[in-house]
């Protein structure tokens, strides 16, 4: 999940009350606070990218202490500015929305606030920059109207002082290099009216519209492949910046030469209608539509209530909200999980275990009757052999999923060697074997002693107990198991069918796993 | 001070006696068998007023062959005799009379005790001078039972050496270890008087069926020391993450609920797509999940698939889904599922009809590397009920009541977010002072719901290792899946 980094003093400022305050409340916007410093570090899920920023976070916060309530206001005026879309971009990246942000005061803090929350959106919503990626410009810096096309125009990227091609920024520049697989060969650019590159999403921005602390005019481009996803990123950075004072201006996207023509931002709410016995019944509670409202505001929403229903005015940047239990949601917040009155569901339904599991229980018990230690082990085995296979393992030891609870018995022993003996342990577990290239799940039960004096007819009795109280007569056969000695292993056959193994293991495999004791052992299916 | 036996006290007579003596010699001393001198030795040592002290040492002793050539001679000695009494003897002669013949000629010849010479084809021997040998007369020695320890010092030892060397390499000596003790009066037991009178005569140490049919033991049984330490015992026994497992069983069935069990490797659909989890949600990455080779893909219910495909394209009444292409190849793909709660739909599917209320615990898998908290499979237990209007209330007294049985008053439930439940909360236990998470939990979306036909359905997921590491003390995850042996026989049955 995200973990956002807050200056503490600006959220003081921003919030208007000690930081103490502050974090005592943050869990009840579903909020992990870890780290509380110079810089607050606080993990928001990931549902709530609107929460990535000090503005965004300061806002919700104000909401739940009551110092602002209701929908916040954002008025956005036309700037004039067009960005036309070349239909070469369809092959790539084909939408873009746009912003104009004048007057804000730039520091060095507003700098890192602006980045990290561009960062934030990139991992959060972006996926990574290959659904929507962001770009901030100085605006004073080019000349409008843009254009947004593929191309190959050479331009001095961030961060660099010679001008490169996009191809050359792909092959040299970091950025180019860590996001090359989002373009591969199309190269999207944002010119302006004099061919000036703004920026070569979503890869790096040109070092010509740099943002410094002499920059007041701001535009903003995010490019992506999802429509809903890319706004979702202009609101929720211009909502921040509109609430450190900044106001907000209007970018026309012209598609075809002016067939189309899509404002953005549209920072215009939506409604959504929420019925009252729907919110009762989703919480659990009767709530009166007055403490519905008084919720809803406390979240930053408006809501007018009216023979039963509730309407909701929705703000743009609460991007999570898709269906009314949305709102259920933020109303069971605003009134305490705490405050629900104990509701035990009668149901009438009557408990029952498993069989297969009651049949464990009953083996555990007798191996546990005859002395046997019980232990679990990882399901993840080194064994290709017959097994499932995974595709991106993490260790070599851990490339498929356990055939056999024997070696991790073994592997027990092993790690033991130095605990007295004699030593008996046991594991009732599944296994997974590829049958008919599909994967079948076994229950099986295996035990292992090792001692000086462990030995066929030692297990052999072991085996015999168990099955006798399991009432599963058997026979057994000489086995070909390479795991054990020749000549000293079984097969056991229940009604006519091999259902496991047993004898005295392989001299060989105890001297891989340096064990100096014979081990015999036994490996069923339950 | 533990009451001492008689035993014991006469013991400690000949010792205050002797201050300090073998064992052997206490025993002859005490009137006492040897093995019952070291059992007292061993009391008064725990008690302070002896102290028992081992050496231990090498010595030489014979071997058998070294028995019969003490007795008769070494085989070139024996032959030597042989000749001076007889004369010049051949060969052949001598190998009817000495089996090991060969091995004395050789000698002979070294020690130049014989002069050899070939005549028609055989050898004649006759005898010339010969000493006394170091070897004979050391063998003497070790016959009479002179000791010639390792640790020994003395010129006559120094001399000795090479010569029982030459003995051992001839098999006729071999070296042997032998323990000595010494038991020797401490401080304390110098200081300790002696008790005035013995107790009554306690004879009899083990009860036996003849004492008990003759009623011999009446005034004989030997009291013991109650106190004295045993040996450890210890049980075969469940493992204690099987333990809390099944006490969680208990619980659940107890309150009602029907246990499940859903499969290991599951299709992308069923543990992702049946949720609403948008395909390109993080948790779906490569990074966080372990994807199958073999088997790759997996068979899908076709008619299930249209549904939930649709749900996520265009959502259901009243939501907007998430939009764009639903990718039927990557809901194909096999997975190992990282959670149980695609298996409760399984099961939910198969039995739609309400009231249902189900649980199961069960491995889960994710990419993770393992340390000290993490382990790429861990045990979730979930639990789900359908019914008619459910509600977050409901579902907050079941965890409540569930979390009650486990030992855990102090609970909160707060905000949580799960792509397929709204609303969602996480639930926390209050332990030794700190808040720990234990659970997720949820109602289900109208979008997870509406396209398998089900009414309001409530979930949460437990973490079982959390709770077994807060419940046994455990600082290490890992020591659930490595067990140490000593660490299961000493950790008691019942869990904290």
């Amino acid at each position: 999940m995200p973990v956002v980094t807050l200056n503490r003093a600006e959220l003081e400022e921003m919030v208007g009350a000690d930081v103490h305050t502050i974090v005592e409340l943050l869990p009840r916007l579903g909020a992990d606070v870890e780290c509380v410093d110079d810089e607050i570090q606080v993990e928001f899920f990931p549902n709530r990218p609107d929460l990535f920023s000090v503005e965004g976070a300061a806002r919700a916060i104000k909401g739940m202490m009551g110092l602002e309530k209701g929908l916040p206001a954002y008025a956005t005026s036309p700037s004039g500015i067009e960005i036309g879309v070349d239909p070469s971009v369809n092959a790539v990246r084909p939408h873009v929305v746009c912003a104009v942000v004048r007057g804000i005061t730039i520091d060095e803090r507003t700098i890192k606030s602006l980045i990290d929350l561009q960062e934030d959106l990139h991992w959060g919503v972006g996926r990574d920059r290959r659904k929507a990626s962001i770009g901030i410009h100085d605006l004073s810096r080019v000349c409008p109207p843009f254009r947004y096309i593929l191309g190959e125009v050479a331009f001095i990227p961030l961060d660099f002082s010679e001008p490169m091609t996009p191809a050359e920024i792909l092959r040299v520049h970091p950025k180019g290099k860590e996001y090359a697989h989002i373009v591969g060969d199309h190269h999207p650019l944002i010119l302006d009216a004099n061919d000036h590159v703004l920026s070569f999403p979503p890869i790096i921005n040109g070092e010509l519209t740099r943002v410094t602390d002499k920059t007041t005019d701001l535009f903003i481009d995010v490019t992506g492949i999802e429509l809903k996803a890319i706004q979702d990123c202009l609101h929720i950075l211009v909502a921040a910046l509109h609430d450190r004072g900044a106001s907000i201006e209007t970018v026309d996207v012209v598609y075809g030469g002016g067939d189309r023509v899509l404002r953005t931002p549209n920072m215009g709410i939506s409604t959504l209608v929420v019925k009252n016995s729907d919110v009762m019944r989703r919480i659990g509670t009767e709530i009166a539509d007055e403490v519905i409202t008084t919720s809803l505001q406390k979240m930053r929403m408006d809501a007018e209530a009216h023979a039963g229903e509730i309407t909701v005015s929705v703000p743009c940047y609460r991007t999570d909200i898709m269906h009314p239990v949305d709102i259920i949601e933020d109303i069971a917040i605003g009134f305490g999980y705490e405050n629900l009155p104990p509701s035990f569901p009668k149901l009438g339904t009557i408990g029952s275990k498993l069989e297969e599991e009651q049949r464990s229980t009953v083996v555990r018990g007798v191996l546990q009757g005859l002395g046997f230690l019980e232990v679990i082990t990882l399901m993840l085995a080194s064994d290709p052999n017959e097994a499932v296979i995974i595709e991106n393992p993490l260790l070599e030891e851990h490339i498929s999923l356990r055939t056999s609870l024997l070696p991790g018995l073994i592997d027990t022993l092993a790690l033991n060697q130095h605990r007295e003996y004699p030593q008996m342990v046991f594991e009732v577990g599944d296994v997974v074997r590829l049958v008919a290239k599909a994967a079948e799940e076994r229950r099986l039960c295996a035990g292992v002693i090792a001692s000086s004096s462990a030995n066929f007819t030692e297990i052999k009795k072991v085996v015999n107990a168990v099955l006798r109280e399991l009432d599963r007569p058997f026979e057994v056969t000489e086995s070909g198991d390479p795991s054990f000695i020749e000549g000293r292993r079984a097969t056991i056959i229940v009604n006519g069918q091999a259902v496991g193994t047993f004898g005295e293991t392989d001299p060989d495999i105890l001297v891989q796993h340096k064990l100096i004791y014979p081990v015999a052992a036994f490996e069923f299916r339950l | 001070m533990v009451q001492l036996s008689k035993n014991d006290w006469t013991l400690f007579r000949a010792l205050k006696r002797a201050k300090r003596a073998t064992i052997e010699a206490l025993s002859k001393d005490a009137s006492l068998k040897t093995e019952a001198v070291l059992q007292s030795a061993y009391l008064l040592q725990t008690e302070g007023l002896a102290e028992i002290k081992e050496t231990i040492e090498t010595v030489y002793e014979l071997t058998a062959e070294g028995v019969t050539y003490a007795d008769k001679g070494l085989p070139e000695r024996q032959v030597h005799d042989y000749l001076l009494i007889n004369g010049p003897t051949l060969l052949t002669d001598l190998k009817g009379i000495f089996p090991a013949v060969s091995i004395a000629i050789g000698w002979l010849k070294r020690r130049e005790w014989a002069i050899i010479e070939t005549a028609n084809g055989d050898s004649v021997l006759s005898p010339r001078a010969a000493d006394e040998l170091p070897e004979e007369r050391i063998l003497q020695d070790v016959k009479v039972g002179i000791q010639f320890t390792l640790n020994d010092v003395s010129v006559e030892r120094q001399v000795a050496e090479p010569t029982l060397k030459e003995l051992e390499k001839r098999n006729v000596v071999r070296a042997q270890q032998i323990v000595s003790r010494e038991v020797a009066l401490t401080q304390a037991g110098d200081e300790t008087p002696l008790r005035a009178s013995p107790a009554a005569d306690y004879d009899i140490a083990d009860l036996t069926s003849e004492l008990i049919r003759t009623g011999a033991w009446r005034g004989r049984l030997k009291p013991y020391d109650v106190s004295a330490a045993t040996l450890p015992l210890y049980p075969g026994k469940a493992h204690p993450l099987r333990r809390l497992i099944d006490e969680m069983r208990e619980i659940f069935i107890s309150m009602g609920f029907t246990e499940f069990r859903g499969p290991i490797v599951e299709s992308e659909f069923h543990n992702f797509d049946v949720l609403f989890v948008p395909q390109d949600h993080p948790a779906r990455d490569e990074q966080d999940t372990f994807y199958l080779s073999r088997p790759a893909a997996l068979e899908l219910p076709t008619e299930l698939v249209e549904r939930v495909a649709a749900a996520h394209k265009f959502g259901c009444e009243g939501s907007v889904g998430w939009g764009g292409e639903f990718d039927l190849e990557r809901s194909r793909r096999a997975v190992l599922r990282t959670h149980t709660t695609g298996s409760a739909f399984r099961y939910l599917v198969r039995h739609p009809q309400p009231p249902t209320m189900i649980f199961g615990i069960d491995r889960v898998f994710r990419r993770e590397s393992m340390d000290s908290t993490h382990l790429p499979q861990f045990h979730q237990c979930e639990g789900t009920i359908h019914g008619e209007d459910l509600s977050l209330a409901d579902l907050i007294s079941v965890l409540k009541a569930v979390f009650e049985r486990l030992g855990f008053d102090r609970v909160r439930f707060r905000p949580g977010y799960f792509p397929f439940t709204e609303p969602s909360l996480e639930g926390d236990v209050f332990v030794d002072g700190s808040w720990l998470e234990l659970v997720g939990a949820g109602v289900f979306r109208p979008e997870v719901t509406q396209p398998l036909g089900l009414k309001s359905v409530l979930g949460f997921s437990i973490g079982i290792e959390r709770i077994a590491m807060l419940k046994m003390g455990l600082a290490d995850i890992r020591k659930l899946y490595m067990s140490d042996v000593a660490w299961l026989r000493d950790t008691p049955s019942v869990l904290r």
